[in-house]
């Protein structure tokens, strides 16, 4: 197959839908601003916890042998193939009687379903791809292990940690249904003002919720690709001893 | 080394999956599951969404699976394009086919064939799998298949000895992800979907959020019913399937 016009497709079924969501006007919805606060505050700490417990499941999955890493793994990947949606039903009970219903951190519970399975298999592939022996190496030459992670492991695994980043807030940023359902309505995100816009008639509105909906993923991400090159930066520095 | 530990990312989706499990069943009586049999809107609603998700699955898979045996010896700015649409939550995905489908006849949303949704779902898992399949294409040992060639084996069998049995299982697994995915989703068919029948997710949470209260142990029910026969086939896959699979692919050289 020609090459050329593989890549012409590809650009053009991927891109040329992106051209037309620009609206004329862009002015400020109020009603999205407001979210913004509580979207991006769920946006970190769901990110923060999927790193945390995701980089250790990850871990152990790719290097832990045995029975149990084996249930463990098929555990931790229930919600890919089962109705997450459906079973929250049942959650939102148990949530009314702790006290979690209609509260951040009752939704914050519930949004790891849809996103920690992705980010332990992510870590679990990072981590096999680095490799056992790599790892061990990395303890000779440094014993301290946030010094190790700071200079040789976070580095090595910059790949898998800007995936997770990103795939958890485009998951986050979509849910509707269970937001709505665990958060009362009370708990506002992003999707809770962009939903009803795309049902209603204001093609405008709906361009504007559209740009934010694509564009904070993008504003992160590039966000983040700045992060670590100015992390690696440092780190070189630190270890040359020089300027690059 | 630290081995990392397991147990907190299963303590929580285990315990929130099977819990979720557990008051969904005690908040039903066998009446309500005997109500379903003769349910003929959740039949024609499963119907329905087994019909979208099947055909948008074998349709990302079949493109996914192209491009990825295409960009296995290659690489270039056409991959990461292809990378855009994980960027795109999913309802900003379904506001593309409003935008651009809306006037179009028989494709459009809200139409029975149900063309908007199945192509929103290409547009956002064809890149899924194609980023699933990839390094696995990339790891393949094309000397098999020059064995293959020199034993004088056909096309067909030379790419199912050569290839096919290393990726039969990393494509049957994202294809049940996506399907499972796409059974079950709300958001899009919600936006895209026609009023009836109703993509299963949106019936089951229309029920349960808009009906009263006398309607919540069937959408109890039906959530039930549906996780388990997911969890049959689960383990109908990791028992059957991924032996077979696993014993196929053995011998093969790291």
């Amino acid at each position: 197959m020609n090459r050329r016009l593989v890549t012409i497709c590809i650009t053009g079924f991927i891109i040329a839908p992106l051209v037309g969501i620009f609206p004329e006007t862009f002015t400020l919805n109020p009603r999205i601003v407001e979210t913004l606060g509580t979207t991006l505050l769920m946006i970190v700490a769901v990110t923060a916890l999927n790193h945390l417990i995701g980089y250790a499941a990850g871990k152990a999955i790719a290097f832990q042998t045995g029975r149990f890493i084996q249930i463990a793994e098929l555990l931790i990947s229930l919600p890919l193939f089962l109705p997450v949606l459906l079973l929250s039903f049942g959650l939102y009970l148990t949530w009314i009687r702790l006290g979690l219903a209609d509260q951040f951190l009752g939704v914050l519970l519930v949004l790891l379903l849809p996103t920690l399975p992705y980010t332990v298999r992510l870590y679990t592939n990072g981590f096999q791809a680095l490799g056992e022996q790599l790892l061990e190496q990395t303890v000779l030459v440094e014993a301290n292990r946030w010094k190790r992670f700071f200079f040789l492991v976070g580095p090595l695994l910059r790949p898998t940690l800007q995936s997770v980043t990103l795939l958890v807030t485009v998951i986050t940023l979509s849910q509707y249904a269970l937001v709505v359902l665990i958060g009362g309505g009370v708990v506002r995100m992003l999707a809770l003002e962009v939903f009803p816009l795309y049902s209603g008639n204001a093609a405008d509105a709906a361009k504007e919720a559209t740009i934010w909906l694509i564009g904070l993923p993008l504003v992160i991400h590039v966000g983040q690709v700045g992060f670590f090159s100015l992390w690696i930066r440092i780190v070189r520095r630190l270890l040359d001893g020089r300027k690059n | 080394m630290w081995r990392g530990n397991a147990f907190p990312a299963v303590f929580l989706i285990a315990g929130m999956v099977l819990y979720g499990l557990f008051v969904s069943v005690s908040m039903t009586t066998i009446a309500d599951y005997q109500s379903l049999l003769t349910d003929s809107v959740l039949i024609e609603s499963l119907t329905l969404s087994l019909y979208v998700a099947s055909s948008s699955t074998l349709l990302s898979l079949g493109i996914a699976f192209g491009l990825a045996q295409f960009f296995t010896q290659r690489t270039g700015l056409a991959e990461q394009v292809l990378a855009l649409p994980l960027f795109i939550p999913h309802l900003g995905a379904a506001y593309l086919a409003i935008l651009y489908l809306s006037n179009i006849p028989v494709i459009g949303p809200h139409e029975t064939s149900h063309l908007s949704l199945i192509l929103t779902y290409i547009y956002k898992e064809t890149p899924f799998i194609f980023f699933y399949l990839l390094p696995v294409f990339r790891r393949l040992d094309h000397r098999y298949e020059e064995l293959g060639q020199l034993l004088g084996l056909s096309k067909i069998r030379r790419f199912w000895h050569g290839k096919g049995i290393f990726l039969l299982f990393p494509a049957l697994e994202a294809s049940f992800i996506v399907f499972a995915f796409v059974l079950f989703a709300y958001e899009v068919p919600a936006l895209l979907g026609v009023t009836y029948p109703k993509m299963i997710g949106v019936y089951v949470f229309d029920l349960y959020t808009q009906g009263d209260l006398s309607q919540q142990p069937t959408a109890f029910a039906i959530s039930v019913v549906l996780t388990v026969c997911l969890l049959l086939i689960l383990a109908g896959f990791t028992w059957w399937i991924r032996p077979i699979t696993e014993r196929l692919s053995k011998g093969r050289i790291e």
